[in-house]
């Protein structure tokens, strides 16, 4: 069984660690939080059914860093769902070719960074760790209705982000 | 600018989960559509800053050390004194919260994503309030009302007389494609009937499950896929699919 579940967890442990360490946002904690996931993986190892192990992987890290975020740091975790968007105009090309000059790795993580924990994650999951919308929505246990929609405005939250930084000639 | 591309249809571009017709739809709105085009063009640029390997926090060596180490102990029954410090400064409860979401993965063996995803609809347009866009018991309402908005025209039957009076309906997501839902009645319980195109012609016969207490019934006849998916007890739901499609 140890064997098994060594091959099942190890090749998805940077995926683990990008996840939580980009939930935590720091890398003492995000290691506790992977290495706690992975006990309780082992724990539960005899309930996986084989199948996709990163996404199983993922879920329980995921579920690791929210009760940790919950334990302290729960001003975190409140601020996010009724948020509403707020720029519903189409951004003028203007505003796009700005946005597009900022894109730089830099000024990204520093958005990302701001982002609300919930958006953060969908975008790690889908556009660093290159999720499908179905593995999102195994990952973080919501329907993919709501995979799709919170995407959108995440998307929507880092465009904003970068344009306010490109604003401030940052 | 007048553009009528759904927002999901863009988006779902952006991430490659349409069908391969859909991605030359929009492919073709994209070549008379700046907005969107730059839309697009734009966070390409993003995704690649993204994805440069300086946002990617690979795992230090030493963390798989460490839990190499850990289940070698766990195997020979020690436990951690982190592990007991988390659990006294309050971490059962969180531990609790994953065992249920664990356990409640375990205890829905197999069920095929397609069903469960179909159950997560059901239930989500209970929840959000949104079982209908259109409104009638009128067949001859809601079938013009899904014009222009799918790529096939849905059966639409009302079946007061039976008992299952149409309520209405509305369109969903599944599978990667937009689906038409249309609403019965029966009595206090809703039943969504979700039908979208067959790949091919064939006819499967109707298979009955039960996932987390909705039955959820699959079929597939006249070229069309069909869930039927309710509260509603078992035999009548039975009777229903058998209406629906005689």
């Amino acid at each position: 069984m140890p064997e098994r579940f060594e091959q099942v967890v190890l090749p998805h442990l940077d995926a683990a660690y990008n996840l939580a360490r980009w939930l935590i946002r720091n890398p003492a904690d995000a290691e506790d939080a992977v290495q706690e996931a992975c006990l309780r993986a082992l724990r539960f190892f005899d309930g996986f059914r084989g199948g996709d192990s990163r996404a199983w992987l993922l879920k329980i890290v995921r579920n690791t860093c929210y009760s940790w975020l919950k334990k302290n740091r729960p001003t975190e975790l409140s601020d996010e769902f009724d948020e509403t968007v707020h720029s519903s105009e189409v951004p003028g090309e203007n505003a796009e070719a700005k946005l597009v000059s900022h894109a730089n790795s830099e000024h990204v993580r520093k958005a990302l960074e701001t982002l609300p924990a919930g958006f953060r994650e969908v975008l790690v999951l889908r556009e660093i760790e290159e999720l499908s919308y179905k593995e999102i929505s195994d990952v973080t246990g919501v329907p993919m209705g709501t995979v799709m929609s919170s995407l959108s405005r995440a998307r929507q939250r880092l465009r904003e982000e970068l344009r306010a930084a490109a604003g401030k000639g940052v | 600018m007048d553009c009528t591309l759904d927002r999901h249809l863009l988006e779902g571009y952006i991430d490659g989960e349409l069908g391969f017709e859909r991605t030359l739809e929009v492919e073709a709105h994209l070549a008379s559509c700046r907005g969107c085009d730059s839309e697009v063009q734009s966070w390409k640029e993003v995704r690649e800053a993204l994805q440069r390997s300086d946002l990617y926090h690979r795992a230090p060596a030493k963390l798989e050390e460490k839990i190499r180490r850990m289940v070698s102990r766990e195997n020979r029954g020690e436990r951690l004194p982190w592990f007991h410090r988390w659990i006294w400064a309050g971490g059962g409860a969180a531990f609790a919260t994953a065992a249920l979401l664990i356990t409640f993965l375990i205890s829905r063996p197999g069920a095929p994503s397609a069903e469960q995803e179909v159950v997560s609809s059901h239930v989500r347009s209970l929840m959000a309030n949104h079982l209908m866009d259109v409104i009638s018991t009128d067949q001859h309402t809601v079938k013009p009302w899904f014009d222009g908005k799918l790529d096939f025209a849905p059966p639409v039957r009302d079946l007061a007389t039976e008992g299952y009076p149409l309520a209405g309906g509305r369109l969903d997501y599944l599978e990667n494609r937009t689906v038409a839902v249309l609403v019965y009645h029966r009595a206090l319980h809703s039943i969504n009937l979700y039908v979208w195109p067959a790949i091919d012609n064939g006819v499967s016969p109707v298979r009955e499950r039960t996932i987390q207490g909705y039955n959820v019934f699959s079929w597939k006849k006249n070229a069309f896929e069909f869930r039927a998916v309710s509260d509603l007890n078992t035999d009548e739901l039975r009777d229903f699919v058998r209406l629906i499609t005689p």
